[in-house]
């Protein structure tokens, strides 16, 4: 019996409403009950079918042979592939590990304000700027952490100029990103960060009890001196100059509304929901700090109702993480956030170079190896090229194992042209960059988080969530 | 007999007399001056302009090759094409026509120095073969900085080997305009009048992309596609995302849009909530966009920005009742060759 | 130790699609499957904190939606693979002489 169609390869899985989210190869997807879905596979869906349109549109169903949709389809493939190599590479730069600071949470394994022999020197900062500027992508971003930076400021100064001046010279475009509490903020900073247009990226988790109760200051309030921080910062540098990121503790997950709404409060049009990865002192207070993936997607979805209301209410804000999930499902083009990539981000998008010069795949791999873990170290900027440090059987075998085409529940999942995994947390977590899925929180997260997206996209927010897709 | 192809000189003391210069052919009457061919030109028809490049057959045919008043000019390359839309201006015939060509090429040759852009069309100019090649190599050679803008179903283009034969030309400027439809090819290939259709004209767009050449989407607004003008949209961001121009195009009531009425008619006001969200969609997503032959009211205000006054300057009315209209000057305008829709104008004293 | 029986008629589920879903309820139960005669026989362990009243309905769906699917991917596989081949090939795998010039091009200028 024939049909007048002919099936092209999807993945279909089961949503919680019992209708059946299906993806095609090149990612478009649509939805369907079950008797509908049924038929299209049996290749008795009815020419006049309400969803007959949208399943050829969406390349689920071929026609007159399937010979463009074939062209199509790899040519959306090869695509997506080909331009992940011009992405703007992130490039991490750990000035030092001293803070002040005792956030709960910290991953960093920082060290006292006074403590020797925990800052970038001279001679490797150098040697890590012009590793930096030997990449071969176009555009490059550099982004110093610590410890808190400020704490290191020649190094930044040193690193930034000496990146800029190279720039001159080979017409690569480099922007420059501080993550930083603001708790030494100077104005010898300020005017720096104005000539050299470094962006500040700084935490807020949330309003002030809950902030300090997360992130202890010797200061007494940390949320108040990064508030203060804040308003320096745009008097100086612009209101768009600052971005903040809060991280979710245990205690966050009640106050969603309470959080967002401080964001709106101080005038922040954008806000990153973060979970916790279980690096670093999140492992060591696991009791008082974990939750499962089902408890973070709820937290999700009440601030994100929160940040879609105030949208509602005139105050247009969006939420990052939403629109990184947006953006991998409708865009043409790669989404340029290394956190979710198939095959992974972590050494092929983002470097991380740390205080005493190692060279690490992740800020995640950094982690493990101040507690001795050094599976994920590719290298030192004294002894390194780039190219070495890019032919290191580690970086393969993390690109290998996180294909998601070649990884059992990932390769027929509905989710897979969105989803990517992070080698070292699987590693962290289960033991092996593959990971194992069932027992992943970061997969029921995800699929719990793509799930909730999709619906979300029929509702009466589609056209708002479609504006932030295009960016 | 073969036409002459030349360039008008001049108007005579005499209404309706023209010299033609440089025409290739006989010289028909000594009374000539050398090199010129003098002939006339009924008054009822529009009159040739100084500048004018003309292909006629004195006494019995006039056409103009180039008119020198007007912005946007085609060179006309075949009358054949594999399609048959439901909305065509200008219906397909059979015959070969190659003989168009050697006209083209000598318009080309006469064509202003500077000249700043020049359509191609059809019919569809790819079926003229290694004359399409021709005239490319030859606008590319003796016009090398105008812009050339290409219109073609693209169905021809899913071969490779054209898209490389006339990328390998180097033209500065080259945009491939390429009508899609539908989102789905047997919605497509309904409107287009032709199987298969879907398929060859999106392996052409892509044929074109991998070549490095600009492909522009034309989309025409009829009776049986403007349902999904969004699912369209969003369909092209998708699947091509390297389209330089999106154009949303009303009908010209002419040629078989003229026989076909409500079949391929549809009333502009039925369809502006999808027009609006079609456009806003190509518009985020970084592609240029724009409607054409919709005028001002016939169009929600929201949309005015993405007009363009697209009728070809000969084409084009504004009918008595547009005087005094505030969105005059504005306003594309009406099709003096066909249309359904009537003026309504924007008068001063309404708000 | 609480543990469940499930029979189902064995040629509806073919061992390839019993072992996914057994993999995709690893983290909610143990499970081994055994056929006798014309039964699939499903033994459940589920463990802690997973024994809810949902683990058998969801064990059953997941089975006929993994059976959906692999009829899916029996129909697919073959045009999978040409897609997959025509985004590492510099040649058009479909059509033949989509590469060259179209039909009634003289070729020569």
């Amino acid at each position: 019996m024939s049909s007048w169609y002919r099936l092209l390869p999807f993945q279909m899985d089961r949503m919680q409403s019992g209708h059946y989210l299906c993806s095609s190869i090149a990612g478009d997807h649509v939805i369907l009950q079950r008797e509908t879905l049924c038929s299209v596979i049996d290749g008795t869906l009815p020419r006049e079918h309400q969803d007959a349109q949208d399943l050829m549109a969406g390349l689920f169903l071929s026609t007159d042979g399937g010979h463009a949709e074939v062209d199509l389809l790899a040519t959306r493939l090869r695509t997506r592939l080909h331009e992940r190599r011009s992405l703007a590479s992130l490039h991490i730069v750990v000035a030092t590990l001293r803070c002040a600071n005792a956030c709960g949470y910290c991953q960093v394994s920082r060290v006292h304000p006074e403590a020797r022999g925990k800052d970038l020197s001279d001679d490797n900062a150098d040697r890590t700027a012009d590793l930096i500027m030997s990449c071969p992508s176009s555009r490059i971003k550099v982004e110093f952490q610590g410890g808190e930076a400020l704490l290191n400021m020649p190094v930044v100064q040193r690193i930034v100029e000496r990146c800029d001046a190279a720039a001159a010279f080979s017409g690569k475009l480099v922007s420059y990103v501080i993550a930083t509490s603001l708790s030494h903020l100077t104005d010898a900073n300020l005017d720096f960060f104005a000539a050299r247009q470094v962006h500040i990226s700084t935490s807020l988790d949330g309003p002030q009890w809950l902030h300090d109760r997360n992130r202890p200051s010797p200061t007494g309030s940390g949320w108040l001196t990064t508030v203060a921080g804040i308003e320096r910062c745009r008097r100086r540098l612009g209101h768009d100059c600052v971005s903040a990121l809060m991280t979710t503790a245990r205690t966050s997950l009640a106050h969603a509304d309470a959080i967002v709404d401080q964001y709106q409060e101080l005038g922040f049009h954008s806000i990153f929901l973060r979970w916790l990865n279980p690096f670093g002192d999140a492992v060591r207070h696991r009791q008082r700090l974990s939750y499962t993936a089902l408890e973070w997607l709820t937290f999700w979805q009440r601030a994100l109702d929160r940040v879609l209301s105030w949208n509602d209410r005139g105050y247009p804000m969006r939420e990052e993480f939403t629109c990184l999930l947006l953006r991998r499902m409708l865009s043409p083009h790669p989404a340029g956030f290394v956190d979710l990539d198939s095959p992974t981000g972590s050494g092929t998008s983002v470097l991380v170079y740390n205080y005493d010069g190692s060279i690490y795949v992740s800020d995640e791999g950094r982690m493990l190896a101040e507690i001795g873990d050094q599976t994920f170290r590719l290298g030192h900027v004294q002894t390194h090229t780039y190219a070495q440090i890019m032919d290191n059987p580690t970086l393969r075998n993390m690109v290998s194992a996180t294909m998601l085409e070649t990884t059992p529940r990932c390769d027929r999942c509905a989710c897979l042209p969105w989803c990517g995994v992070d080698p070292v947390v699987n590693h962290a977590t289960q033991g092996d960059i593959r990971g194992c899925r069932p027992t992943s929180d970061h997969c029921q997260r995800m699929e719990g988080a793509f799930h909730y997206v999709v619906g979300l996209l029929r509702g009466p927010h589609r056209d708002l969530l479609l504006s932030w897709a295009a960016g | 007999m073969r036409p002459l192809t030349g360039r008008i000189t001049s108007g005579d003391a005499e209404p309706g007399l023209y010299q033609v210069a440089d025409a290739d052919g006989l010289i028909l009457d000594r009374r000539d001056a050398p090199g010129q061919v003098a002939i006339a030109v009924d008054p009822a028809m529009r009159q040739p302009e100084r500048g004018d490049l003309v292909s006629v057959i004195p006494g019995r045919m006039l056409r103009t090759l180039y008119r020198s008043s007007a912005q946007d000019n085609f060179l006309f390359l075949t009358n054949r094409c594999q399609n048959r839309c439901t909305f065509c201006s200008q219906p397909p015939t059979v015959h070969a026509d190659d003989w168009l060509i050697a006209e083209v090429l000598q318009a080309i040759a006469h064509l202003p120095r500077g000249i700043a852009s020049v359509g191609i069309t059809g019919g569809e100019p790819t079926l003229a073969g290694p004359g399409l090649l021709a005239v490319l190599a030859a606008l590319t050679a003796h016009h090398p900085t105008c812009a050339i803008h290409l219109l073609s179903n693209g169905r021809n283009f899913a071969w490779l080997g054209l898209a490389q034969r006339v990328a390998a030309i180097g033209c500065a400027d080259l945009v491939v305009g390429v009508p899609i439809h539908a989102d789905s090819p047997p919605a497509h290939d309904a409107i287009a009048g032709s199987a298969g259709a879907w398929g060859e004209t999106v392996r052409g767009c892509l044929a074109l992309a991998r070549c490095g050449i600009a492909v522009e989407i034309r989309v025409v607004l009829v009776r049986d596609n403007v349902a999904r003008l969004e699912q369209l949209a969003a369909w092209i961001t998708r699947n091509m995302p390297f389209v330089v121009h999106v154009a949303w195009m009303a009908q010209e009531v002419t040629g078989y849009a003229a026989t076909a009425g409500d079949r391929v008619w549809v009333n502009p006001e039925s369809y502006h909530v999808q027009l609006r969200r079609a456009v806003t969609l190509i518009h985020r997503w970084g592609i240029r966009t724009s409607i054409y032959n919709l005028p001002h009211c016939w169009m929600p205000a929201d949309l005015w920005p993405w007009a363009v006054k697209s009728i070809s300057s000969w084409k084009v009315e504004h009918p008595d009742a547009c005087t005094g209209c505030r969105q005059l000057a504005a306003c594309s305008g009406l099709f003096a060759t066909g249309t359904r829709l009537t003026p309504r104008p924007f008068h001063q004293s309404a708000c | 130790m609480t543990t469940h029986e499930v029979r189902l008629g064995a040629s509806f589920y073919p061992d390839a699609v019993v072992i996914v879903v057994i993999h995709r309820l690893s983290h909610r139960a143990g499970i081994a499957p055994r056929r006798e005669g014309d039964e699939l026989i499903l033994t459940i362990v589920p463990r802690t904190g997973h024994n809810d009243d949902d683990l058998v309905p969801d064990l059953l769906q997941l089975l006929s939606d993994e059976a959906l699917r692999q009829k899916l991917d029996a129909k697919t596989t073959g045009i999978r693979a040409l897609i997959m081949a025509q985004l590492f090939s510099d040649v058009t795998l479909t059509r033949p002489g989509l590469d060259g010039d179209p039909p009634g091009f003289s070729g020569s200028m």
